[in-house]
C-alpha cells in the first residue's frame, strides 16, 4: 500500500502520532544534532499545535468529561446512567464541534505563518521545535531563534510544503473538518488585529495569545460544566458562549492594552486568567468543576477505577511520544548495551543500575508540553532509564515521566474500550438521534461563526458570494479556477514570514519553484476577488491576508 | 471504469493537485470526471484530529490517460518531486507498484517511462495502446 499514513492527536488522551516519522534515524540525529532540517517538521508543528491547545484549562475540561461519559458507558451503559451520559456527551460534542475549525486554523497558521519576533514570549510550539529539532549552535536566546529561524525558512521554502499550503486553498470551506474554514479565520483575524495590536506584528505572539484566549478561558469551562440541566440549553450556552468570545476579539477597544498584559504576565510566569477576563471567584469556580469531574473516584463503584485511571490521564497529558522503536538491551554489571531492533545503527553504551541480564523493550523520546526539556528513555517490563537528554532535564519529574512511559501499553488499551462503549452507545437508540440533533445544531452554529470570521476583509454585500464559492471549491473557486493564483497567493502567504518587501518576496517565490511573472500575475490580478481581499498592497510591499 | 481494466493508482495528493490531474486529463482529451478520488482518512475518526487528508487517485489505462497523467508530472510534480510512486494493478487484480523517475519536465520521456512500465506488465494492452511508442 503506497498510501502515507496521516498525523494525528487525540483530543482525549493528547498521544500523537507522526505519519512516516523515521523515528531511527531521528535518534541517530539526535546523538550529534547536526545542520539538518528533518522533512517532519509541518507534521510536527500541526500535531504540536494540537497537543498544546488540548493541554490547557478547556482542553482538560472537554477531556475528562468525555472520559466520564465513557466510563459510564462502559460500566454502566446508557440504559442505566442515560441522562448523565447524554448530558456529558453532547457538552463534549459541542465543545470539539465548535471549536473544529480553530484548532485546525491554530495548527495550519503554525506551520505556514507563524515566526519568532521581539516577543520574549514564545509560543509552545516554536519552543518544542527547536527541543527536537534545534541544531547545536549555542545556548543564548539569539542562537536559539536563529537555529528556530533555519528551521522555519528551509521547511517554508521548499516546493513541497507550498504544495501543502495550496493544497489547503483548494478544499471546499466546511466546518467539520475546518481545515480552510479555519485556517481563513484564524489568518483573517490576524489581519485584522494587528492593525488594532502592534506587538501582533510577531506571529508568533499572535498564535500564543488567540490560543490562551479560548483554551484558557476559566468562563467558558464554567459555561461547558454549568449546573444547567437541561442538556440543549447547556449545549446552546457554550455555542454562544464561543461565538461571543470571538467576536470579543474583533470588537474590544482596549485589546493592545489586554495583550500587553497578557504578554507580561507570561513572560513573568505568572497565571493569565485574570488578564483573560476571569475575576479569582469565576478562576477557582471553573477549577472546581473540572475536579467535580473526578468526583467518582472517591468512589466504591466498579466506575472508580476508571476515574482513577481519568486522573492519570489528566497529569500524563502533557506528555507526547515523538518516537517508540522496540529495542534490547544488555546488562553486565551496570554496563548497558541498548539497541534498537529494527535499526542496528542506533546503540547506546551507558553505565546504569539494572539487573544483569537481556531485556527487550522500546526507546521513547518523550517531551512534556512545556517544551523545557526532551528525554530518551529505555522501559522495559517495570523499569524505566534515561538514556538521553536534551534541554532543561534537571526539571523533569522523572517519577512522573517513568510512570508515564511504563503505564502506555496498559493505558492505550483502556482507553480504547472506553472510546469503544461510547461509540457502541452514540450508535444505538436514543442516544443516537440526540446526538445527530445537537451535531446540526452545532454545525449549523460553527458555520455562521467561521463564516463571518472568514469574510472579515470582504465588503459587506459580497459576503455572501464569497461564502458559496468558497463552500462550492475553496479559494480555487474564488480565484476562477486559477491553480497558478491559488499557488501564487500561497507562495506570498509563506513568503510574508520572513519579508512583505516585493522583490524580497518575489525571490523567495521563486526558491519554492513559482515564476516571478505569475506572482506579478497574482499581485496584479488577486487583490480583491469578488469582494474578499486577498492582499495588502503598498507601492513596494504585499500581505497576504489569506 | 471498465471491468478488467489496468489501473494506475497515486497516493498523497492534495486537492489542488487532483484538479490539476483533471485538467491535464482534459487537455489530454480525456474525461476529467473519470478520475476516481478518495480522501484517505487514516486512522483519523473520533476524537482524533489530524493533519489535512490526502487524496487517492485511481485512473485506468488508456492512451488518454497515460498522456494526461505524463501532461500532470511533467507540468506541476517535477516541481516538487523527482519521483512518484505508482501503484499498477491488473485485471486479475495483481499489483506492482514502482517509483516513476520525474527526472525532466519532457512529457514524452514520462510518457514513455510509464508505457515502458506498463509493457513489462506483459498482459494483453488496452486497444488505443498498441501503436504508442515507448521510445
Amino acid at each position: 500500500m503506497i498510501a502515507p499514513s496521516r498525523s494525528w492527536t487525540d483530543a482525549i488522551t493528547n498521544a500523537t502520532l507522526l505519519g512516516g516519522f523515521d523515528s531511527a534515524r531521528y535518534l541517530a540525529w539526535f546523538e550529534k544534532r547536526e545542520i539538518d532540517v528533518n522533512a517532519i517538521l509541518p507534521q510536527f508543528l500541526h500535531e504540536w499545535t494540537h497537543h498544546w491547545c488540548f493541554h490547557s484549562l478547556l482542553g482538560n475540561a472537554i477531556a475528562l468529561l468525555t472520559l466520564r461519559a465513557r466510563r459510564n458507558c462502559l460500566v454502566h451503559g446508557p440504559a442505566l446512567r442515560f441522562a448523565i451520559i447524554k448530558n456529558d456527551l453532547l457538552r463534549a460534542q459541542t465543545a470539539e464541534i465548535m471549536l473544529q475549525p480553530f484548532s485546525e486554523g491554530l495548527a495550519l497558521f503554525a506551520e505556514f505563518d507563524a515566526t519568532p519576533g521581539r516577543s520574549s514570549v514564545s509560543s509552545q510550539t516554536m519552543m518544542a521545535a527547536v527541543v527536537c529539532f534545534g541544531f547545536a549552535v549555542g545556548e543564548g536566546r539569539r542562537d536559539v531563534q536563529l537555529s528556530l529561524l533555519a528551521l522555519l525558512q528551509n521547511t517554508r521554502r521548499r516546493p513541497t510544503f507550498l504544495e501543502r499550503k495550496a493544497g489547503i486553498y483548494a478544499h471546499a470551506f466546511e466546518c467539520e473538518e475546518g481545515y480552510l474554514s479555519g485556517y481563513l479565520s484564524v489568518k483573517a483575524l490576524w489581519g485584522a488585529l494587528a492593525l488594532k495590536v502592534p506587538a501582533f506584528e510577531d506571529r508568533d505572539l499572535f498564535l500564543s495569545f488567540l490560543r490562551s484566549w479560548i483554551y484558557d478561558d476559566p468562563n467558558l469551562v464554567r459555561v461547558l460544566l454549568s449546573d444547567e440541566a437541561d442538556e440543549v440549553r447547556a449545549c446552546e450556552a457554550a455555542a454562544h458562549y464561543v461565538v461571543r468570545r470571538l467576536a470579543a476579539l474583533v470588537e474590544r477597544q482596549d485589546l493592545a492594552e489586554t495583550v500587553a498584559l497578557w504578554e507580561a504576565a507570561c513572560a513573568r510566569g505568572e497565571p493569565v486568567e485574570g488578564v483573560l477576563g476571569a475575576t479569582a471567584q469565576q478562576q477557582a469556580d471553573a477549577h472546581e468543576r473540572l475536579v467535580g469531574l473526578l468526583s467518582d473516584a472517591a468512589g466504591d463503584g466498579p466506575e472508580s477505577q476508571f476515574a482513577v485511571h481519568a486522573f492519570m490521564t489528566l497529569q500524563e497529558r502533557k506528555y507526547l511520544t515523538l518516537a517508540s522503536l522496540p529495542a534490547k538491551a544488555q546488562v553486565a554489571s551496570r554496563a548497558v548495551e541498548i539497541v534498537c531492533s529494527s535499526d542496528a545503527g542506533v546503540r547506546y553504551e551507558r553505565t546504569m543500575d539494572l539487573p544483569d541480564g537481556n531485556y527487550e523493550g522500546n526507546l521513547m523520546v518523550v517531551v512534556p508540553s512545556s517544551a523545557r526539556f526532551l528525554l530518551v528513555l529505555f522501559a522495559t517490563g517495570d523499569q524505566c532509564r534515561v538514556v538521553g537528554a536534551f534541554g532543561r532535564e534537571h526539571e523533569a519529574d522523572l517519577k512522573e515521566v517513568t510512570r508515564y512511559a511504563l503505564n502506555q501499553p496498559v493505558s492505550v488499551s483502556v482507553h480504547e474500550d472506553l472510546e469503544q462503549a461510547a461509540d457502541r452507545a452514540v450508535r444505538e437508540g436514543a442516544l443516537a438521534f440526540v446526538h445527530e440533533y445537537n451535531r446540526e445544531n452545532c454545525l449549523r452554529s460553527a458555520e455562521s461563526l467561521y463564516g463571518s470570521l472568514a469574510t472579515l476583509h470582504a465588503d459587506g454585500d459580497a459576503v455572501g458570494g464569497v461564502l458559496e464559492r468558497l463552500r462550492e471549491g475553496g479559494l480555487l473557486k474564488l480565484l476562477d479556477g486559477d491553480a497558478g493564483l491559488v499557488r501564487g497567493l500561497a507562495a506570498i502567504g509563506l513568503a510574508n514570514t520572513l519579508s512583505s518587501d516585493l522583490t524580497t518576496v518575489t525571490g523567495l517565490a521563486e526558491m519554492m519553484g513559482i515564476d516571478r511573472r505569475l506572482i506579478e500575475q497574482t499581485v496584479g490580478s488577486a487583490e480583491v476577488r469578488h469582494g474578499l481581499r486577498l492582499l495588502v498592497r503598498a507601492r513596494d510591499s504585499v500581505i497576504a491576508l489569506a | 471504469m471498465a471491468m478488467g481494466s489496468i489501473k494506475l493508482t497515486l497516493s498523497g495528493l492534495t486537492p489542488l493537485e487532483v484538479e490539476d490531474l483533471r485538467a491535464a486529463l482534459a487537455q489530454a482529451g480525456g474525461d476529467p470526471a473519470s478520475l476516481q478520488a478518495t480522501k484517505v482518512r487514516g486512522e483519523v475518526a473520533g476524537a482524533r484530529k489530524g493533519e489535512p487528508f490526502t487524496i487517492m487517485v485511481v485512473l485506468a489505462v488508456s492512451q488518454i490517460a497515460i498522456t494526461g497523467l505524463a501532461l500532470y508530472l511533467a507540468k506541476g510534480r517535477s516541481r516538487t518531486q523527482a519521483k512518484q510512486k505508482i501503484r499498477i494493478t491488473t485485471p486479475d487484480g495483481g499489483e506492482v507498484e514502482y517509483e516513476l523517475e520525474i527526472a525532466s519536465d519532457r512529457e514524452e520521456a514520462i510518457r514513455a517511462d510509464l508505457m515502458e512500465q506498463v509493457e513489462k506488465l506483459r498482459i494483453p494492452t488496452p486497444s488505443g495502446l498498441a501503436g504508442l511508442s515507448t521510445q
